[in-house]
């Protein structure tokens, strides 16, 4: 059964990864937005991670919480990739036409580490 | 579940919204669904459902198993004031309440059948999916 929505955040090396780890209501997506953006400016990190592999349905409220995310945390001036999305959630977002603005996906963790530590030592 | 058997769930505020297409979603694997159609199915609740919470002030889910045909249907009924544009409101980028305005026609993508019917005293949205739905397409 799906829950309220919690959240975990893990710093890696300069980089922030923000997994929500369950479904949220759509007032548990604001508020992980508005926290994610709020940690990304105190923890002054170069990079944020966001780990949708949690996420099991992104509808269009979710879609546009989701590039409210990544298009704020560009503009505070970090790189942003995104990470884990399932694959069912990947076909059911192009069906519907839902995009979650300029990010970068990576297929895990790894890559997305190996990216962002590339775009730092440019 | 037969398919006289029907299960409701209420929609008062926004945690029913994920109650509802977790309702949809477990049934919908019960009927023998794959994750793909679990998952497009629990999308297109979940946009309709708010709509009837931020629309409608609030409604109800019904789920109903087709037998003769092998397929779950979702009806979402709301009391509200009812879509004055139907057409206008299936159009992408058409959006009232400050949204990507996918809701409706995204719905209406994600299953195979999805109707509209609306007055002055509220909305009724019946949707459909058939199992290999996405095979005879």
């Amino acid at each position: 059964m799906e829950e309220a929505g919690r959240a975990s955040f893990i710093k890696i090396e300069e980089f922030l990864l923000a997994t929500p780890q369950e479904a949220m209501r759509d007032l548990a997506a604001v508020r992980f937005r508005d926290d994610v953006l709020r940690r990304v400016k105190e923890s002054r990190v170069n990079g944020l991670i966001l780990d949708l592999s949690g996420i099991d349905v992104v509808d269009s409220f979710m879609g546009r919480t989701i590039g409210e995310i990544t298009n704020s945390a560009a503009l505070l001036g970090v790189k942003v990739v995104v990470i884990g999305l399932r694959p069912e959630v990947a076909i059911t977002m192009v069906e519907m036409g839902v995009s979650i603005g300029q990010v970068h996906p990576f297929l895990n963790l790894d890559l997305a580490l190996k990216f962002l530590r590339d775009q730092r030592s440019r | 579940m037969s398919e006289e058997e029907l299960l409701d769930v209420e929609i008062k505020e926004d945690f029913d919204i994920v109650k509802a297409r977790a309702r949809a979603r477990a049934v919908a694997a019960t009927l023998g669904f794959e994750l793909v159609d679990q998952t497009r199915i629990a999308t297109a609740v979940s946009e309709i459902a708010r709509n009837a919470l931020v629309h409608g002030g609030g409604g109800k889910m019904t789920l109903r198993a087709i037998n003769r045909k092998k397929g779950l249907e979702i009806v979402i009924v709301d009391k509200g004031p009812g879509i004055p544009d139907i057409n206008q409101a299936v159009k992408d980028g058409y959006s009232t309440a400050g949204g990507l305005g996918l809701g409706l026609g995204g719905a209406k993508r994600l299953m195979d059948e999805l109707r509209i019917e609306s007055s002055s005293v509220g909305t009724k949205v019946t949707m459909r999916k058939w199992l290999l739905g996405e095979l005879r397409r």
